[in-house]
Order: structure tokens, then C-alpha cells, then sequence
């Protein structure tokens, strides 16, 4: 039986596919002790034991919360001469205009704990000043005593030659073979002094936890297991281990590969993937079934993590996103969420401040006897806090859960055209497909905002994260900095690399039975003088690169320039391909909606509407207003939408 | 799914439109753009008009901009000749008509929905050079406006979208690297272009009506909620007073004063009366400069989220007579406006509102851009141009340590990476680091400062403004100041002040001074002030100080008492 799970903030969400072709969902709480708990309960929860079990691909927050909470190991870094204090300059950025009154985020690694050795490699990889082995002994010994549980090391130019980090790291496992090492040009050998200290010391101090959280999982399953990293693709155990940085925003990756494979079972080409649960709500494009990477996202505000990433937005928009009014007199909904505790007013658990959940059930979207029954929902509590924040407007409840609905909404629009202007394309062109727990209440009113005519909530929509895990593919990649004019490609000098790149990549993928290897190589290329590159695949004549390069310009920027072409990096993605799973069509052990009403009042649109099982729409379909049902799940469909189903998934399409 | 009908909470969803269209602005510049300043530095603003010019939304860019695009607006519109057509685009710099300096040059173009004018993008961006007599523009010697570059009133490029060809070649004969300022230049226009896309987006949403509603929604929103907090301030007024160092042939120093009131209305008066007239030296403040001055280190001050648009701007009465040094005329230079000046200026303001808010008092910053370029040719002929700026040390407040390696308020730019510097000029860098014992010893301490040691590998012409090299930045309630900037050279072995290197008369205003292959320049950002007695700061703050390397031993032991306690 394989299995995809993915342990998030608050469940363990996991489905089961076995020989027969049926999945099986299962949900757990979790404990908060390690993975194995929540993911034996959940297992159970889906009629399975880890016996069972033959293929495990797993997702995991683990180094997301380690990495923001600051609570990895001690690290020591070792640096060169005169940069010690990179990692603490940072981009010397703030961010906001005007302030004065706030602490930039501490280094994460301490001054007394950053020391500096001599050593000098130059800008073409040469070596104008030797390492002294003794002086980074001593270095390493200085770090031992003062307690250090692992150590990064990150050199000046080591991009361009890492000989010295690695002549340092040597000296380091001598002296502490059981306490982890980390070369910054390992994790990031890309130009950038800053990028690389701090992705290598973030990876670093999440190493110890990592190595103890794949133990301990191997222990309760048994079977070949895979981690979900950032750029949605799979690793094995002890490469999630040791790069565990590339494991900081598997969170929501494995949502967005199961929406593209849900893209491709509708054929559509391009889509807005809206992912809200209850804190915040990711948003992602995929542009001819593609997906977008980003090379580096933000641990906290100007503290960067270079390793590939799926170009995920975030926004402050969940079910517990709260409601207020702020010094000017405005609705502001969010940020801040109430959490699960206390927790929107109306779960009773001692909130008193309206939250979108509030709203919804004061409108009718929810009922009170939703979530499974496992929680009964207080619509006196949700219409009172509502009223409360309704007499600083003058509106009723009714209204000011309307106003909140349409602000959140907004808010979710407002990010999904930053993502689409960032990479030049009009949102009206893309489908939107919404899933998390939230996201079929508020997907077609996200829709309509951005005058986007079709909307998909995909089949096991609530968890659809742990549907990606079970089909993703792995991926490997090496990324190197080139900086040389476009036609060296396809040269005996840079193939050279790039065959270098791909071993690299190959040996991380050793003694792991990966059918169907791929090689991709790609570049980021630019016009001479710019900053930003664009990422394009090496595919076919190197001699049509540049020409391919200039359309992509053209295309997104609206301009064509007449410059020598310049590669930034080159890299090589090794992809192992793992058989899809029919997402629309599995036959799938679910538990029944509530089936409670039939009917609704749905003040949302001021009428008493339909509500209707997903599976019970019909081959024609019914027209909004209405509600549909699956599981625990409702999506909102309004008048001038209709929803049908097609290939299993739940479709609202513009009839207006 | 047009609404005609605009109601409160929808105005309020407008307004936010208004507010991220400012923002997808400056993500179109960024991705698009050439030059170091606009892509890592990010040294552009952008901003959104209405029709009359009335500031709707800026983006949170450079805080010296901030006063200043209003003044450019209310220029163009006054300049420009004929009707407005779509397509028009006009470029702007005038120091003394809403200009900060040449450089930072204004893209004004006319927004069109539904065949009306309704409104202005506009993007203020500091081109890599605009001519004059040094590279990239910082001669600290210039004596007159005109040695400085090349000025652009409101000059038309684009005529209903068609560009004007010998403009155009006016333009870029006039500057070096013509190459990177017409691709920023490209940029600024296709932010000015995304944002009338999608002012016309919401125009045809809807309606004309929903739009003017969203405008207004945004300014009395602003205007609300700067009125709040400005009750915090008391009804009495605060004065103070700072000084420009000096210039390049050894005057000064100079000193700008303030004295700062709310009214009862609520409006905020800044008069710099009595401030030093202005010099025939790069150490102007332009009066755009000044309002952003007052402006930033107000916002600072009482409600640092504060959407910034007329609504403020409105309130906010910056009186300066004509002539003095924060509002200068022809000829004064005014190139450094944008470092020294109005960073000093803001200093002047918040230092009299840390008397009116002292729960809010910050300390000094060492408040200046340390401006430098290096320019020159390659063995190959080829040209090359560096430009130099740092973050230092800021001020400690009421609360909490400075920031150590962060901009002042006025502002804001990311570190461009050492290694991307050596591989795209002939220099190489021997440090980036903090300034052990640089920051102001306080209850509070004031943040570090930073070093930067640049080999230069080809003869190169170095050029800079900068200010208190001699002076502190100042602390407050009994705290020490911060320490101050400085050039420094390192020939053969030896390190000594540029100034005394060369025999000049400032240590921080030189042009055009011919470094030799093997020199190190170094570049040495102050320290912020510190806040309230040193001996009165936690005994646990200072040993991690110590340990850290942040303060000296000495420092430790004379100046915070640490130690004492242990003693019988």
C-alpha cells in the first residue's frame, strides 16, 4: 500500500492507496511528540498498520516551525577573514520606510560564536592566500568548548572554487566526527556571500532535529520512504537529513503538484491554485502546466534561504483570520488569527473576536452541526462577537459578516495579482482551484473579484496536500555560478560541468532505487548588464538559447534588447518519475457528508438555498445560489455560477 | 458584475486596490530594471496622482523621495504644454521646483480610463549617472547647479506614445552610461504603464464613480488617521538644532534649526527659521528634501504604517524662507541633498520630538549616505563606474538597543553583494564588517557602525559626499554619542585619512582624487547614540556586549561600570 502524508500545524493528514485501487483517507491530531504518533493514528484512522505499508512519501512542517521558532542547534560558523560580520549586516533593508523603534532580526548565529580564518580564493576560483590548517584547528576547537552542537562554514568566493570549505570541514569532523558540518556551497554554490552564510547556518542548525525525526519515523515505518522538499519533489531520508533547508516550504509544495495534476485532468493549462486554511492562505501559479520555482524565499524579513522553492505566496487570510477596526477607521481582517485556541468565537473555547469562520456561519456557509460533528459551532457566540464590531461601523451582524467576508476575499484577490504581475499574466486567463479547509467557501467570491470564469475544488479537496505526496516525482538538483556569455553552451567546457553538476546530483540519490531517471539542464540568463535572471531549460540547439531568451524578455516585459545575452548558473535537475494516481476518479473510502439539511438559509445571499452532496449534482449540474457538500467540506456557489462536476472534480463556471 | 454603487466597505476594498497597485509598480521596476541602484538598492519610488496631482498612494520606498513627488506632480503640471494625451510621458529633476537632486530622476505619466485623464503614475529613480563633473554625480566640490548635471525641468519624452527621438538623444548625450539609465528608464515607464492598467481595471469594475469614491476613501482615511496620532503630541512647541559639517573648501560649520508645533486644527508646522543660509556647496537641502524630512520623521514618530498620501501631506506645513540652506535657489548645489542634508534634517525633527514624546525619544544615527563612486577604464578601455553607499550605526530608543548596520530613516537600500561587486569591477574587497566599540555607550545602546575596505585594481577617480566626520552622532539623557564617519586610505601599508592623503580641506567632500591600483579605500560608517546613563544598563547586556566584541574592555569596565558590582 502506498501511502502520502503530510504533517502540518495542527493534523496529520494521510491517504492510503492500495492494490485495489481505492484511497483511503485518514486525519489525526497531533501529538506534538514526534512523527510517529500522528502518523500511526492517522493510519489507523485510514483502516491501515504500518506493516502495511510498502511506499511512504512524506511532507512535513517540521523544519518550517524549527527554522521560524529559532529553535534548531547551536551553531558555529567559520568564515573568512574580514566577513564574520556578513551574517549580522544582512541586507541593511528595513522593512518599513519610516521606523525607528524595532530590532532587526538577530544573527542566527551569535558574534562570539562567528570566528574568521585566513585564506583567500579570488573571484576566478584561484588561490591567492592558503588555508592554515592549524588556525582553523584551533577554530574548531574554540567553537568545541564553547558548546557548539554543529558547525557551517562559509568562505568568501567559495562559489567559485570550495576547496578551502571542504579543507575546513575535514578538520572539523576529525575533531568531532559525530557533530554535523555543513558547507555553505553544499546547500547554495551560487556568487552571493550573504545568501550562502545564511542558508548554510540555517541549514545547519536544523540538521541535529532532522536526523532525529527521520530515526524515529524509520523506526515506525519501515518501508522506503521520500521526503517532500520545496520544489516539489521527493528525497531520500538521509539527503532531507542533511539538507534539511531544502525542506523549509514542503508544506504547501505538495498541494500545488496535486492541483497541477488536477489542471491536467481537466486540460487546463493555466491556473491559480488558492490554498486556505485556518491562518493563512497560499496562493500559487502554474502557467502551462508548469510550475514556477523561486530560488530563494524569506525565513523571517531579510534573512533569506537560497534553495529552491515552488513560487508560493502567502497572505494572512484563514477561517480564523479576525476582524477589526484600525486607526483610521477601516475593516481590517487579518493578519492575526485566532488560531485553534481560543479559536473563532463560535467554537465556544473562550474567543470573543469575530474571525471569518465566525462569519460564515453567521451567513449560512457553515451550520452549526458542520466539522465532522466533532465540534458543535455556537452561532449565538459568532453573531454576537460580530455585533459587537458591527456598532463601531453602525452595520448588524449580518452586514459585518458580510464586510468581512468581502475584505478577506479582496485580500486573497489582491495576492493572487501580485503573483500574476510578478510573472506578466492576466489572472482572467487562469482557472482558479481552491482546496484547504476554507477554500471552497470563499473560492468563488476570490473568482469573481478577479473576473475569473472557472473555478475547481478538486476532489478530496481537505486533503489534497497528502494526494500530492503520494505522486511526486524526485528531484534532485546542483546549481553552479557560470557567469559566461550565452554561446559557451552547449561547449566541451560547460558540458563539462554540467556533467560534474549531474554527478553531484546522482551521488545524493545513491543506494535509492529510482526508476526512470531524467536529467534536466537548465540556465538563468540575463542581458549583460541586468540583476535578474530569467530560468529557461537547455534544450535542443544551444544556439536558439539566446533567441528563446529574448521572446521570454519580450513576452514578460514587453521588451527586447539589443544586448549580449549573459548566463548567470546552470543547473541539473535529476527527476525520477513515479506513476500518477487519477485524483477525480480513484475510488475513494471517504466518510459521508452530514447530509443534515437539505435546504439552508444562505444570508450570504439573503435566500434559503439548496445544499447538495457533491456526488448528487448530476451530469447537468445545478445553478447558485447553493451549497455543495463532501465530507466535511462546503463550497459556496453563487447566483450566476453553476456547478457541475467533470473528471471526479467539482466545477463553479461562469454563466453569467 | 459592475456595482455602481460605492458603500463604505467597498471604498475601503478600493483603497487597498489603490494602495497594491503602488506596490505591483515597483515589482514591475524590479523586474525589469538595469542598474545596481534600482534592482538590489532598490533606490526608486513610486507613486499615484489623481487628476489635480494629489497624492493617492506611495509605495514605502526612499524616505527622501517621500515629500518629493507631490512637488514634481505640481511642476510637470505646470510646466506641461497642452492638453494631456495618453501616452505622454515627461521626465523631471529641477532641485528647486519638487526635485531632490538631478539624479533621482521623475517619470510623470498621464493615467487615461475611459478616454478622461483621471490621473499620474509616477516613478522617481536614481539614474547611474546624469552628467556633471564626476561619475555617478557625487562631487563633493561642485560650486554651482549646473556642474552637476544635467537638468530636466519637465522635459517631454513620449508625445501620445511616441517617443521623441531628438529628446531622446538630448538626453543620452548628456550622461554616461547611457546604456543602464535607458533600461532603468524603460522600467520606471512600464511601472507608470501596469499601474494605468490597472486603474482602468477598477475604472471598468467599477465605474468612474467607485474610482473617485476609492480616492477619496484613501486621502480622508490617511487624514484621519494621521489626526489621531498627532493628538499624542503636547500643544506646546519644541526647537531644535543641528549643524552641516563643512564643505569641501573648509566652511562651516552651519546650522539648521527647527522649531516644531501642532495646531490646534491638528496641522504640524516645521519652521526652519533662522537655519544657516544656503552654501555654494553640495550640503542644500532641496525644499522636496526638507518635506520629506519632516514628513518621514513625523510618520516615524506617531504611526510608522501610516499609508502616506495628501491626506498627510496636508496637514503637514514645512516653512523654510527662500535662499536658507533647506531651501536653497539657483545656484546652490544641491547634489548631496539626498545623503547628507536631508538626512541631517530629519535628525533636526526628530530630536525635537523626542523633547514632545519623550516615551518615543530616539537617539541619533550616524545619518549620512557616505556617498562615494569610483570610476574609471579598464586596461580594455572599457568604462566602469562603482557607486559606494553603507548603512551605519542607528540610534538606541527608549526601549531598545540601535540597530547596528541599518539605514537612517531617510533611506533604505539593500546591500549590493561583495562578491557580485568583484566580478563586475576592477576592485576587491578585503572586509565588510561592524566597528567594534562604534556604537553610542548607553542605558540603550546605540547601534554599530560598519567598515568597508575596497582594493581598487585600476586607477580609479574617487568621488564623495558625506558629512560628520568630525562629529558624533548625538545621544540622549545621559547616554554617549555615536562614533563619527570617515574616508580612509591604505597605501603602502599605511592607513590615514583621505583628507590627509591628499591635503584637502574636509575630511569628506572631494571629487575626482586618482587612486592607484593597490590602494584600499576605506569607508567607515558612524555609530548611533545611545539612550540614558551606561551604568544604568543591564549587567547581562553588557557581558553579552563584551563577549560579543561589541564594546571594548575599557569601554566596559570605564564607561558602564561593568565589574564594579564584583568589587568589595
Amino acid at each position: 500500500m502506498k501511502v502520502g502524508c503530510d504533517v502540518g500545524g495542527t493534523f496529520t493528514d494521510l491517504v492510503a492507496l492500495g492494490d485495489d485501487g481505492v484511497m483511503r483517507l485518514g486525519k489525526a491530531l497531533n501529538s506534538g511528540t514526534g512523527p510517529a504518533e500522528g502518523t500511526l493514528t492517522a493510519l489507523r484512522a485510514a483502516g491501515a498498520s504500518a506493516e502495511d505499508v510498502t511506499e511512504f512519501s512524506h511532507g512535513t512542517t517540521t523544519v518550517t516551525n524549527l527554522l521560524i521558532e529559532r529553535t534548531g542547534a547551536a551553531v558555529g560558523l567559520i568564515t573568512t577573514r574580514g566577513f564574520r560580520d556578513i551574517l549580522e549586516i544582512q541586507y541593511s533593508f528595513r522593512e518599513r520606510t519610516f521606523a525607528a523603534h524595532y530590532r532587526k532580526e538577530p544573527a542566527l548565529v551569535p558574534r562570539h560564536l562567528r570566528l574568521e580564518v585566513g585564506g583567500r580564493i579570488e573571484r576566478d576560483g584561484s588561490e591567492s592566500e592558503p588555508l592554515d590548517r592549524d588556525e582553523v584547528a584551533a577554530a574548531c576547537r574554540a567553537l568545541l568548548d564553547a558548546g557548539v552542537e554543529c558547525l557551517a562554514v562559509s568562505l568568501y568566493n567559495a562559489y567559485a572554487n570550495p576547496g578551502h570549505e571542504r579543507a575546513v570541514a575535514e578538520v572539523w569532523r576529525e575533531l568531532a566526527p559525530d557533530r554535523p558540518v555543513t558547507c555553505a556551497t553544499d546547500v547554495d554554490a551560487r556568487m552571493g556571500e550573504y545568501e550562502r552564510v545564511s542558508t548554510a547556518t540555517l541549514n545547519a542548525s536544523a540538521v541535529p532535529a532532522m536526523r532525529a525525526y527521520a530515526d524515529e519515523l524509520r523506526e515506525a515505518i519501515g518501508a522506503p520512504t521520500l521526503y517532500m522538499h520545496s520544489a516539489g519533489g521527493v528525497v531520500t531520508p538521509p539527503d532531507a537529513a542533511e539538507r534539511p533547508i531544502q525542506l523549509a516550504l514542503s508544506g504547501p509544495a505538495a498541494g500545488v503538484l496535486a492541483a497541477r495534476q488536477v489542471a491536467r485532468e481537466l486540460g487546463i493549462a493555466d491556473v491559480i491554485t488558492l490554498d486556505m486554511g485556518g491562518t493563512s492562505c497560499d496562493v500559487c501559479l502554474i502557467r502551462d502546466g508548469e510550475l514556477r520555482e523561486r530560488d530563494t524565499f524569506d525565513v523571517a524579513f531579510g534573512v533569506p534561504a537560497r534553495t529552491r522553492s515552488i513560487d508560493i505566496s502567502t497572505v494572512g487570510a484563514g477561517g480564523g483570520s479576525i476582524g477589526w477596526m484600525d486607526s483610521g477607521g477601516a475593516l481590517q481582517v487579518g493578519p492575526r488569527s485566532a488560531g485553534a485556541l481560543p479559536g473563532p468565537a463560535c467554537y465556544g473555547r473562550g474567543g470573543t473576536e469575530p474571525t471569518v469562520t465566525d462569519a460564515n456561519l453567521v451567513l449560512g456557509v457553515l451550520s452549526a452541526g458542520l466539522l465532522g460533528g466533532s465540534l458543535e459551532l455556537d452561532a449565538a457566540a459568532a453573531e454576537a462577537a460580530l455585533a459587537r464590531l458591527g456598532e463601531q461601523f453602525g452595520v448588524d451582524a449580518v452586514e459585518m459578516a458580510k464586510a468581512m467576508r468581502a475584505i478577506v476575499n479582496a485580500n486573497m484577490a489582491q495576492a493572487v495579482r501580485q503573483v500574476t504581475v510578478r510573472h506578466g499574466i492576466d489572472p482572467r486567463t487562469c482557472a482558479l482551484v481552491a482546496f484547504g479547509g476554507a477554500g471552497g467557501q470563499h473560492a468563488a467570491g476570490v473568482a469573481d473579484e478577479l473576473d475569473i470564469a472557472t473555478v475547481v475544488i478538486p476532489a478530496h479537496s481537505s486533503v489534497l496536500s497528502a494526494v500530492g505526496l503520494l505522486t511526486a516525482d524526485v528531484r534532485v538538483s546542483e546549481t553552479r555560478t557560470l557567469l559566461t556569455p550565452v554561446e559557451m553552451i552547449g561547449t566541451p567546457e560547460v558540458d563539462a560541468v554540467f556533467e560534474e553538476l549531474r554527478s553531484e546530483a546522482a551521488a545524493r540519490l545513491a543506494g535509492t532505487d529510482v526508476p526512470d531517471l531524467l536529467t534536466e539542464r537548465w540556465v538563468g540568463l540575463r542581458y549583460a548588464d541586468q540583476w535578474h535572471e530569467l530560468p529557461l531549460p537547455v534544450a535542443g540547439d544551444p544556439a536558439s538559447l539566446a533567441e528563446r531568451f529574448e521572446a521570454e524578455h519580450e513576452r514578460r516585459f514587453g521588451t527586447r534588447l539589443a544586448d549580449p545575452v549573459q548566463v548567470v548558473d546552470g543547473w541539473v535537475t535529476l527527476v525520477g518519475l513515479r506513476p500518477d494516481v487519477a485524483i477525480g476518479t480513484a475510488a475513494a473510502a471517504e466518510a459521508p457528508p452530514s447530509g443534515a439539511d437539505a435546504t439552508r438559509e444562505l444570508r450570504l445571499f439573503g435566500a434559503e438555498v439548496p445544499v447538495v452532496a457533491r456526488d448528487g449534482l448530476g451530469a447537468a449540474g445545478q445553478a447558485g445560489p447553493l451549497l455543495v457538500e463532501e465530507g466535511s467540506t462546503v463550497t459556496v456557489v453563487p447566483p450566476g455560477r453553476r456547478a457541475v462536476l467533470r473528471a471526479g472534480h467539482l466545477l463553479l463556471e461562469d454563466v453569467a | 458584475m459592475s456595482t455602481v454603487q460605492t458603500d463604505a466597505f467597498t471604498a475601503e476594498i478600493l483603497r487597498s486596490y489603490l494602495v497594491n497597485t503602488v506596490k505591483e509598480m515597483v515589482i514591475t521596476t524590479t523586474r525589469t530594471a538595469y542598474s545596481t541602484c534600482f534592482c538590489h538598492g532598490e533606490d526608486f519610488t513610486c507613486g499615484i496622482f489623481d487628476a489635480d496631482g494629489r497624492m493617492i498612494a506611495q509605495d514605502q520606498g526612499v524616505g527622501v523621495h517621500a515629500g518629493g513627488l507631490e512637488g514634481a506632480i505640481a511642476s510637470v503640471i505646470r510646466q506641461a504644454t497642452g492638453p494631456w494625451k495618453p501616452g505622454d510621458v515627461y521626465l523631471h529633476n529641477d532641485p528647486y521646483d519638487g526635485g531632490t537632486h538631478q539624479a533621482d530622476v521623475c517619470v510623470v505619466r498621464p493615467i487615461f480610463a475611459e478616454g478622461r485623464h483621471v490621473g499620474f503614475a509616477t516613478n522617481r529613480g536614481h539614474w547611474s549617472d546624469v552628467g556633471g563633473m564626476a561619475p555617478g554625480g557625487w562631487s563633493g566640490v561642485a560650486q554651482d547647479i549646473v556642474q552637476e548635471g544635467l537638468l530636466l525641468p519637465a522635459v517631454q519624452l513620449y508625445d501620445a506614445g511616441v517617443l521623441r527621438e531628438d529628446v531622446r538623444r538630448m538626453v543620452l548625450r548628456n550622461v554616461r552610461m547611457k546604456h543602464q539609465c535607458w533600461g532603468d528608464l524603460q522600467a520606471q515607464i512600464a511601472s507608470a504603464i501596469a499601474a494605468e492598467r490597472r486603474i482602468q481595471a477598477l475604472v471598468e469594475r467599477n465605474g468612474m464613480a467607485g474610482y473617485e469614491a476609492a480616492i477619496e476613501a484613501a486621502i480622508s482615511y490617511s487624514r484621519r488617521r494621521f489626526l489621531t496620532a498627532a493628538e499624542r503630541l503636547p500643544a506646546r512647541a519644541a526647537e531644535a538644532e543641528d549643524v552641516m559639517e563643512d564643505t569641501a573648501t573648509g566652511e562651516g560649520p552651519f546650522p539648521i534649526r527647527v522649531r516644531l508645533e501642532r495646531q490646534a486644527d491638528g496641522t504640524v508646522v516645521a519652521d526652519f527659521a533662522g537655519t544657516s543660509p544656503q552654501a555654494l556647496a553640495p550640503i542644500n537641502c532641496t525644499y522636496a528634501s526638507t518635506r520629506a524630512a519632516v514628513i518621514g520623521s513625523l510618520i516615524t514618530m506617531l504611526d510608522p504604517d501610516l499609508p502616506l498620501n495628501a491626506g498627510v501631506t496636508q496637514l503637514i506645513d514645512v516653512r523654510a524662507p527662500l535662499g536658507c540652506m533647506v531651501n536653497p535657489e539657483y545656484p546652490a548645489p544641491c547634489f548631496g541633498t539626498t545623503a547628507d542634508p536631508a538626512a541631517r534634517t530629519a535628525e533636526v525633527v526628530l530630536r525635537a520630538l523626542s523633547e514632545l514624546l519623550p516615551d518615543r525619544a530616539v537617539a541619533g544615527s550616524y545619518s549620512t549616505g557616505q556617498n562615494a563612486t569610483g570610476g574609471g577604464q579598464r586596461a580594455d578601455g572599457q568604462e566602469f563606474l562603482w557607486y559606494s553607499y553603507q548603512a551605519g550605526g542607528c540610534g538606541a530608543f527608549e526601549g531598545g538597543d540601535g540597530n547596528s548596520a541599518m539605514w537612517h530613516i531617510m533611506a533604505n537600500s539593500k546591500n549590493e553583494s561583495c562578491e557580485a561587486w568583484e566580478a563586475r569591477y576592477p576592485i576587491r574587497y578585503r572586509a565588510f564588517a561592524l566597528r567594534e566599540g562604534s556604537g553610542g555607550a548607553g542605558k540603550w545602546r546605540g547601534g554599530l557602525g560598519t567598515e568597508r575596505r575596497i582594493e581598487v585594481e585600476a586607477p580609479t577617480r574617487l568621488s564623495a559626499i558625506s558629512g560628520h566626520h568630525d562629529l558624533e552622532a548625538h545621544g540622549l539623557a545621559g547616554a554617549r554619542g555615536g562614533a563619527p564617519n570617515g574616508f580612509e586610505l591604505e597605501r603602502d601599508g599605511e592607513q590615514r585619512r583621505i583628507q590627509h592623503v591628499y591635503g584637502l580641506a574636509s575630511p569628506s567632500k572631494f571629487a575626482n582624487l586618482p587612486l592607484q591600483a593597490g590602494d584600499v579605500f576605506v569607508s567607515l560608517q558612524g555609530g548611533g547614540g545611545g539612550v540614558g546613563d551606561p551604568r544604568e544598563r543591564d549587567r547581562a547586556a553588557v557581558a553579552a556586549d563584551l563577549a560579543a566584541g561589541y564594546i571594548t574592555p575599557e569601554e566596559a569596565r570605564d564607561v558602564y561600570g561593568y565589574g564594579e558590582e564584583q568589587q568589595p
